[in-house]
């Protein structure tokens, strides 16, 4: 009876763990050049990319580099490019659509217009 | 930048080079002047009809290939007016002229920032508090704001009064200096009911910095300090702010803030509370109020004046009038007696004025001044026995900051003179005394680089009772690995007079005798308490489930040179003396992480060790938990309006006061039991233009634990053996409440 115990807690052990690691091969971690200005396009470009298969995203107005941390099983990275040009900000070398930038941004996020602040 | 003959060479060259190519080249370039000319890296330009982007490198120069004729070229740059060009000729070299585009003022989005935060630059151990942790307790004044914190208990000093104190360390909260805008807050016999002066929707940040201070500020801060900023009437963040709160109890409060602009250099506001808590409720059916009936105002006016040339002047006012009223009420106490009732007026009236001259051609030289008035009337009335205290209170401090050669090495000096003059009545006492204290300080600031700072303080008051008194601080700090690992060390003195009666108001509500020395009737017979406090904590930042973590371990331990003692292990009384062995240690280690996206998670642990030497022996002081456990959550909807906030907290026993001098039914045991505190709060925001609604709605006390018979004696208040003060859980029990929070921007 013992024996039997710990011979399943072992193969819970084992397959826990393979679980884990696996889990942790499925994610990627990238990094994008996103256009923006300030806190506002912060919290702009965080949120866009706030959606399901995206653990972890941070934005720097700095380097204008997102770090996203992301699981391509549920997502993919084009995906996730179209989401920010969806609200307006440029996206390593695509470029958001002119009538969505015009309209959606506030003004301080007006990066191409405007000097970072 | 080059100059214009050049610039034409270049053009020059560039149109000779580049003809034969079938592709659009070109700079792009801003003139500043006519003989200014920089040329503009980063500028993206695009072509409508291709779709082709590319950026211009660091001399300015682009290129597409394949352009048709009448394609449109847009070129633009961050901080530059769009430019469009129309592309006549394809094989042309266009040069292409950005104008700078008018800066536009940032409106600053404050983006959602963790509520409790470690500083890495500052040598000193802060963590700072923001207004999201303040909100998480929508409840009331700066005491109960604590109530959610890993760092601090909160704790009600007797049964009867309802006041809140706080520990720190294992050390109670005359051991924490209180600052309200780095101007001292609570002196001499205020520290009794100080906590509950400031309102907690008054407060914009809390300073919370653990172990020894700052120089700075004086010589008191044993166990930590607290600095409140209250909300800034220059750089708004609203112009008018009103909260409302009521509880289960009818306890209902008010709270307006609105702020002014003047003109560009003066702008005011004014900060208004008023709290009223009508019901006197016996939910524990022992014939006392449960908490106290009363009300409170406390208003705040202060004006700014920012100038361009450097100075900066704040000056105000403060008036606070708070009365309060518990006991027994009609329909419990035999009436054969006369109730036992508790009644507390108490006013304060404040001004004080902080200046700072920038010296504009020193940069890094600047000098401040800091001034407050504080009159403070408390009346108390415990059954027959009267309470009151009188206090006048001037302080000024004088700092010069300067900088040795460079910004590495930066140095404060100052003056500061402090007086506090205190009138007590207590049963047949009449106490009274007249503190001068002037001093000197000195705090030097070494940053040779951001992965090392090192502080060095030093004071020396001369102190009209006590003589010369000199404190020494020591703050180093280190960061490693990419400031991931950050190592703080604290060490030094701290000193302060002791208020035994106002420090124990809450042993007042009790039939015991207090035992006060009249060897010198100036201070209590007692000599000041001093100490020295170490401090350490790690802080360690990284990636745990890919979101952001962080782990915090501290130490803090110590040790009083001279401790005044409050023993109360004779049920029938207290008395008051000085032991010259006294420690306090405590551990404490917590975690911060993202388990699941949206839920913040604050798991702390801590360990307090403490003993003092009393006349009878070593032993802990009472009311004082070994563990507490701490489990924080808070879970943000993606689109921001819902905030769920949980915390749940376990406290270990506390050793109770000796009782067994007391006939069998007066006893109590040795140690309380252990228990569990769970509140929660759930906000929902509203936002539509510029205006900002929060409704939200709580409960604490959620799992609804009560202390048993808090009060001993209850029916025979008259009794040698009543008292009120055994107070080691909540008296009341469940209490949920409702409020709303509408800002207009």
């Amino acid at each position: 009876m013992k024996t039997k115990i710990i011979f399943i807690i072992n193969i819970l052990l084992f397959a826990s763990m393979s679980f884990i690691a696996q889990n942790s091969k499925s994610v990627i971690i990238q990094t994008l050049n996103v256009r923006g200005n300030c806190g506002q396009c912060k919290e702009r470009i965080e949120s866009a990319v706030d959606v399901k298969g995206v653990k972890y995203a941070e934005w720097n107005k700095k380097t204008q580099v997102l770090t996203i941390t992301y699981k391509p099983s549920v997502i993919s990275i084009d995906k996730i490019k179209t989401k920010i040009l969806n609200v307006g900000h440029d996206v390593d070398t695509l470029k958001a659509n002119d009538s969505v930038y015009d309209k959606q941004l506030p003004d301080c996020c007006k990066y191409r217009d405007v000097r970072q602040h | 930048m080059k100059k214009p003959i050049l610039v034409l060479m270049e053009i020059i060259l560039i149109s000779l080079s580049y003809q034969a190519f079938s592709q659009i080249q070109g700079k792009v370039i801003e003139l500043k002047s006519s003989k200014d000319t920089v040329f503009l890296s980063d500028i993206m330009i695009y072509s409508i009809l291709t779709k082709q982007v590319t950026y211009s490198d660091p001399a300015g120069f682009f290129k597409l290939s394949n352009i048709p004729i009448n394609d449109t070229l847009n070129v633009v740059g961050i901080g530059y007016v769009r430019q469009k060009f129309i592309v006549k000729n394809p094989q042309e070299k266009i040069f292409i002229v950005l104008k700078p585009a008018v800066q536009l003022n940032e409106v600053e989005i404050v983006y959602q920032r963790p509520a409790v935060e470690y500083s890495l630059l500052n040598p000193l151990q802060v963590q700072n508090l923001n207004e999201n942790y303040l909100q998480k307790a929508a409840c009331c004044n700066l005491s109960e704001s604590f109530e959610t914190n890993a760092s601090i208990d909160v704790q009600i000093t007797d049964a009867i009064t309802g006041i809140r104190q706080i520990q720190m360390h294992g050390l109670t909260g005359k051991y924490i200096l209180l600052t309200k805008e780095n101007i001292p807050y609570l002196f001499g016999v205020q520290t009794a009911q100080g906590f509950s002066f400031l309102p907690g929707p008054f407060i914009q940040s809390i300073q919370l910095s653990k172990g020894i201070g700052s120089v700075l500020n004086g010589y008191e801060s044993f166990s930590g300090q607290i600095n409140t900023e209250l909300w800034h009437p220059a750089k708004p963040e609203f112009k008018l702010y009103f909260n409302n709160y009521v509880n289960q109890n009818a306890r209902n409060e008010y709270n307006v803030i609105w702020n002014q602009k003047l003109n560009h250099q003066w702008s005011s506001n004014l900060l208004v509370h008023s709290s009223f808590n009508p019901l006197a409720q016996d939910m524990n059916n022992d014939g006392f109020v449960d908490i106290p009936t009363g009300r409170q105002f406390n208003i705040i006016h202060k004006y700014d004046l920012s100038t361009s040339k450097g100075l900066d002047w704040q000056f105000g006012g403060q008036v606070i009038v708070d009365d309060r009223k518990s006991g027994q009420i009609m329909d419990y106490f035999d009436y054969a007696e006369t109730p036992y009732i508790v009644q507390s007026s108490t006013k304060r009236y404040d001004v004080f004025s902080k200046s700072g001259w920038i010296f504009r051609n020193q940069p890094g030289h600047s000098v401040g001044l800091q001034l407050l008035y504080s009159h403070y009337n408390n009346q108390n009335q415990y059954d027959v026995d009267p309470y009151n205290a009188l206090q006048n209170t001037f302080y000024a401090n004088l700092i010069y900051q300067g900088i040795l050669k460079t910004t590495a090495h930066t140095y404060k000096i100052g003056w500061s003179f402090n007086t506090i003059q205190v009138n007590e009545h207590f049963k047949y006492y009449l106490l009274g005394r007249d503190e001068k204290v002037t001093g000197v300080f000195t705090e030097y600031n070494y940053v040779p680089s951001p992965n090392f700072s090192l502080l060095i303080g030093h004071r020396l008051d001369y102190h009209n009772y006590y003589g010369w008194i000199y404190i020494p601080r020591v703050h180093l700090k280190f960061n490693f690995n990419n400031q991931n690992f950050v190592w703080k060390l604290s060490i030094g003195k701290a000193f302060r007079t002791p208020n035994p009666l106002a420090e124990n108001i809450g042993l007042m509500a009790s039939r015991r005798t207090f035992y006060i020395s009249y060897l010198s009737p100036l201070t209590y017979g007692l000599q000041p308490e001093k100490a020295w406090t170490l401090g350490t904590n790690f802080y360690h930042s990284f990636k745990l489930f890919y979101r952001p973590a962080n782990v915090l371990v501290e130490y803090y331990y110590t040790y009083f040179l001279t401790q005044a003692v409050t023993d109360i292990d004779d049920p029938r009384a207290v008395y008051f003396y000085n032991t010259s062995f006294a420690y306090a240690q405590s551990f404490q280690s917590e975690l911060q992480c993202q388990p699941i996206k949206h839920l913040e998670t604050h798991l702390a642990f801590r360990w307090i060790d403490q003993k003092t030497r009393y006349t009878y022996g070593l032993n802990e002081q009472p009311f004082i938990a070994k563990y507490r456990g701490f489990l924080n959550l808070v879970y943000t909807t993606k689109n921001k309006k819902w905030d769920f906030d949980f915390t749940a907290q376990y406290i270990s026993a506390k050793r109770l006061p000796y009782t067994k001098l007391n006939p069998i039914e007066f006893q109590r045991p040795d140690y309380s039991s252990s228990y569990w505190n769970l509140l929660a709060q759930i906000t929902y925001t509203i936002k539509w233009k510029k205006n900002e609604l929060k409704i939200y709605l709580g409960g604490e006390n959620l799992n609804d634990f009560t202390q048993k018979n808090p009060i001993v004696a209850f029916d025979k208040p008259s009794s040698p053996y009543f008292d009120a003060s055994m107070i080691w859980a909540p008296i009341y029990g469940r209490m949920l409440y409702v409020g709303l929070r509408y800002y207009w921007k």
